[in-house]
């Protein structure tokens, strides 16, 4: 394939290549975990002959029926490219080709590389989140003043079955619950460790394939904490939320953290790993959020 | 392939083109006794007891050095010694018809139940000897040899693993559409691994001696010759050349060819850098004094050399 990805570089991006002159390198790459199914993409760096760096980055899926994957990944760029012109936080989306037999979407390359979080990391992953969220407030003309109504609605379209929906939304109804005012901002869906290349000059943000999934704020900075490290979410998210909210317009009380986190966390149990939420209970749900978050 | 007719029997389906030779991680009789659990009980009770047990997978990455070559819909793939499918299977969803053949019944007929659990079926399995198959001349445009080179030497037919090899080499060549491409996965000679692990005549350092003192000292600890030779670039060159291939384009493999996550293009050392650099994740000092270590560009180069394996791409 990469012989037909070099033809369309060079034929479509002329500016980029110095023309047919050119010969380009490709170095493929995938994570350990996206060989497993076939929707999962594989990526290309490309390169320049004597560069030291890539200068556009190919995606595409191991077979052609998965074309949704690339289709969808390319798109969801497109979508914050238009809300962050002039940033840096993710990468351009450049081209799609789709000739029906093969697909691949060509970006720029982010700069940076992978790197492992620490305390100091983490607050600069979150400051630079926070500016880029409240970069694209202004484009946030609808908000949320139910969040309870937003918790139960997602429950009630999981796959969990019919009992364990009931028992769930029983047990967010004991929870306290005061007036709040959520921009709806929109989230990137994945932001973790994996995801985020670290550069002198800043950050970026890579794959693509959950922007918009859910536009609640404070979606992404759960996750991103979560992942950093599980028995510290609750009191991370009681440290870089109320800042958070406050930059970008919300009105949330303190009394309505816990709901908060219980949002989040079902959300991304329903909206990321509905596989998993399909075996479980409602006290299994029930107790790991204790467990884990109170 | 639906015209062979030569074949000696056909058993479950498969037909025998030379006598079944059992080979794997684990003894046929667990293979025996895995594909029985599988008959019987099906695919989730086969893999919640054998998930790890055999070298098979249902990952789709195995075959990901595909993406160097041209292949489109309508090609003829050979996969020889395919084992499990590791490469059949990903081939399969991308091209017409993968034939797939192996010395051992079982493993093809592990394979055949694969293909019909995925559904493919333009995988045409059948037990066989490189050195005696059934194929015409110009049949195939992909033929993959996956571990496969430096087993043949094994062979018994041949006085010499070298000489075992060329002729391989050559019936692949023979095999393939002129334009057509040989894929090999295969170790290096020299990695850096078989300073601490084991080559594949299963004793320490074997690559990594002559020729002539590996084979002394496998006499005299296993009773045998050495005949599982491996090479470094210059090498497997010489021995492609000597087959009467042309040039080959090598790629390093991480972690391995098996597992083709980052292959890398051979002869561009920056690559190499970039992806140590920027790829790899620096979550231990081991990895960060790694990352360090190879911004030093001859050391670089020496880790090039001692990288454990190679994909190679030869054009016919």
């Amino acid at each position: 394939m990469i012989q037909l990805v070099e033809k369309i570089i060079i034929k479509k991006f002329p500016n980029l290549t110095n023309g047919i002159n050119t010969e380009l390198l490709f170095l493929k790459y995938s994570t350990p975990n996206s060989g497993k199914n076939l929707d999962d993409k594989v990526i290309f760096f490309v390169f320049k002959i004597n560069k030291k760096n890539p200068f556009l980055c190919v995606k595409t899926v191991r077979t052609y029926l998965a074309k949704n994957t690339v289709i969808k990944n390319f798109d969801n760029l497109k979508k914050l490219n238009i809300l962050t012109k002039n940033s840096n936080l993710f990468a351009r989306a450049v081209y799609l080709h789709d000739d029906g037999e093969n697909i691949f979407s060509i970006e720029t390359v982010c700069p940076g590389k992978k790197t492992k979080f620490n305390k100091k990391k983490l607050k600069k992953v979150v400051e630079e989140y926070i500016n880029f969220q409240e970069s694209i407030k202004k484009y946030s003309n609808e908000s949320i003043e139910n969040l309870e109504y937003f918790a139960k609605d997602l429950i009630k379209k999981s796959k969990l079955k019919e009992l364990d929906k009931q028992k769930i939304l029983q047990f967010i109804d004991q929870m306290s619950f005061k007036d709040i005012k959520l921009p709806r901002i929109i989230q990137h869906g994945d932001v973790t460790e994996d995801n985020v290349l670290l550069s002198k000059n800043g950050l970026c943000i890579i794959d693509y394939n959950f922007v918009g999934l859910i536009d609640i704020p404070g979606f992404d900075l759960f996750g991103l904490f979560r992942r950093y490290n599980q028995s510290e979410t609750r009191k991370l998210c009681y440290k870089y939320l109320p800042e958070y909210f406050k930059r970008i317009g919300a009105e949330v009380d303190n009394d309505n953290y816990q709901l908060l986190l219980f949002f989040y966390y079902i959300a991304e149990l329903v909206l990321r790993k509905p596989h998993l939420l399909k075996n479980m209970s409602a006290q299994l749900v029930i107790s790991d959020f204790k467990k884990i978050y109170f | 392939m639906n015209d062979i007719k030569n074949y000696i029997k056909i058993v479950d389906g498969i037909p025998f083109f030379s006598k079944d030779h059992y080979w794997g991680k684990a003894t046929k009789e667990e293979l025996e006794k895995a594909l029985k659990v599988l008959e019987d009980e099906g695919w989730d009770a086969f893999n919640a007891n054998y998930q790890s047990k055999f070298d098979f997978t249902f990952e789709e990455n195995h075959a990901d050095w595909r993406f160097n070559i041209p292949i489109d819909k309508n090609f003829i793939v050979l996969d020889v010694g395919a084992g499990m499918g590791r490469n059949s299977i990903p081939l399969a969803r991308v091209v017409k018809r993968v034939v797939a053949f192996d010395l051992s019944f079982l493993r093809m007929k592990f394979l055949k139940k694969l293909a019909e659990k995925e559904s493919l079926d333009n995988i045409d399995v059948m037990v066989a000897d490189l050195f005696d198959i059934p194929f015409k001349q110009n049949s195939f445009d992909l033929i993959v040899m996956n571990g496969i080179l430096e087993w043949v030497g094994a062979s018994d037919k041949f006085k010499n693993p070298r000489e075992a090899q060329i002729i391989a080499l050559k019936i692949c060549k023979n095999l393939l559409k002129d334009g057509g491409y040989l894929y090999i996965g295969i170790e290096n000679r020299f990695a850096l691994a078989y300073l601490k692990g084991f080559d594949h005549s299963g004793l320490r350092f074997t690559s990594y001696m002559p020729r002539f003192i590996a084979n002394w000292y496998m006499f005299l600890r296993k009773g045998r010759h050495y005949d599982t030779y491996t090479y470094n670039t210059k090498g497997y060159q010489k021995l492609l050349r000597d087959a009467g291939f042309g040039g080959a384009d090598f790629y390093l493999t991480y972690p391995g060819y098996n597992s083709p996550r980052t292959i890398i293009p051979y002869d561009n050392l920056n690559i190499l850098a970039y992806a140590i650099k920027n790829l790899m994740p620096e979550n231990t000092l081991r990895r960060k004094v790694f990352k360090m270590v190879v911004g030093i560009k001859p050391l670089l180069w020496l880790y090039r050399k001692l990288f454990f394996s190679f994909s190679i791409i030869v054009k016919k």
